[in-house]
C-alpha cells in the first residue's frame, strides 16, 4: 500500500481513510464527531466500528481550518495499517 | 469470589488468576499481572483511591451501566502497554445517548482517558475493549498493526496512542468518541 497524500483533499483513495477530529486545546482533547464520522466511514467498505479502531491524530499544518473551529485530521489506522 | 469486596491496601491479581466479585471499592493501588489475569466486575466498581494498573491481563466489566464504573479524583486505570492490558465493558444493546468513561490516567494521575457515546445502538451481546499508552516523542512504540514510514510528523503527533475495539457484535452501535491526553503527551 502506498503512503498516504500529503493533502487530505487529495485522500480519495479509500485505502486511506481520513477522520475529522475537533481539537479542543483548551482542554486537551479531541472529539471524533459522529455526523463527520459516519460519512466518512462509510468510505470504507469495512467501516471503523467492525474493525479496530486505533487513531493517530497528526497535525496537519497544510489543512485549512474549515472555520473558527480548529480541526485537524485524524487517520483512521484500521483501514490503512490492517491486513497489510 | 462473589459478593462485595474492598481492597484497602495495594493488591496484586497475578498470573492466571481471575477474581471475580459483585462489586469493588479500593482504596489502594490494585495490579494485574500476567496476560491471563482477571478483575471481573458482575455490578460496579468504584475506583476511591490509587491506580488500578493493568500492565498485562484485564478488568471486565459485566454491569452495562454507565454508572458502573465510578472514580474519585486522584484515582483512574493505567493500561500502558501497546498489546495487553486491556479495559472491556460489556455494554451490549444500550441505547442511544449511553456515555462511557473509561477513566485512564497516566503517571501524574491526569486524565487522558476515553468517552464513549452512543449515537445508535449496537445489535448483540457486544463489548468494547479499550487501551491506551504513552509513547515516547517518536511516538514509538507503535502499535502492531502500524509502521514507521507513515509517521512523518512526530512533532505533531500526540504521544499516545488510544486503541478501542467493538467485538461479538451483529451491528456495531457507532458512536462519538473522545481522547484525552495530557500536557506531558504534547511535548516534541
Amino acid at each position: 500500500m502506498s503512503e498516504p497524500p500529503a493533502l487530505v483533499s487529495q485522500w480519495a483513495d479509500t485505502s486511506w481513510l481520513p477522520v475529522l477530529a475537533t481539537l479542543n486545546t483548551t482542554e486537551n482533547k479531541f472529539t471524533i464527531d459522529s455526523a463527520n464520522n459516519y460519512s466518512l466511514w462509510a468510505l470504507s467498505s469495512d467501516t471503523i466500528q467492525t474493525q479496530k479502531a486505533l487513531f493517530y491524530c497528526e497535525g496537519f499544518e497544510d489543512v485549512e481550518p474549515a472555520d473558527s473551529t480548529l480541526r485537524r485530521s485524524c487517520v483512521n489506522t484500521s483501514d490503512a495499517f490492517m491486513n497489510k | 469470589m462473589q459478593g462485595k469486596m474492598i481492597l484497602d491496601s495495594a493488591s496484586i491479581i497475578e498470573n492466571k488468576a481471575t477474581l471475580k466479585t459483585d462489586s469493588l471499592k479500593n482504596a489502594g493501588d490494585i495490579r494485574l499481572t500476567g496476560n491471563a489475569a482477571q478483575l471481573v466486575i458482575d455490578s460496579g466498581m468504584i475506583l476511591q483511591k490509587g491506580v488500578l494498573k493493568i500492565p498485562e491481563g484485564k478488568l471486565l466489566l459485566l454491569n452495562a451501566d454507565t454508572s458502573a464504573m465510578q472514580v474519585a479524583p486522584l484515582a483512574g486505570i493505567k493500561t500502558e502497554n501497546p498489546v495487553s492490558g486491556k479495559v472491556v465493558w460489556r455494554i451490549g444493546e444500550v441505547e442511544a445517548g449511553s456515555k462511557y468513561v473509561i477513566p485512564f490516567v497516566n503517571d501524574s494521575l491526569e486524565d487522558v482517558g476515553i468517552e464513549l457515546e452512543i449515537v445508535e445502538a449496537g445489535i448483540g451481546n457486544g463489548y468494547f475493549e479499550f487501551i491506551t499508552y504513552a509513547t515516547d516523542t517518536n511516538n514509538m512504540h507503535y502499535p502492531p498493526v502500524m509502521y514507521a514510514s507513515y509517521f512523518k510528523n512526530p512533532d505533531d503527533i500526540v504521544n499516545r496512542f488510544w486503541s478501542i475495539e467493538a467485538k461479538n457484535y451483529t451491528v456495531v452501535p457507532s458512536a462519538t468518541i473522545t481522547f484525552k491526553y495530557a500536557e506531558s503527551d504534547t511535548g516534541a
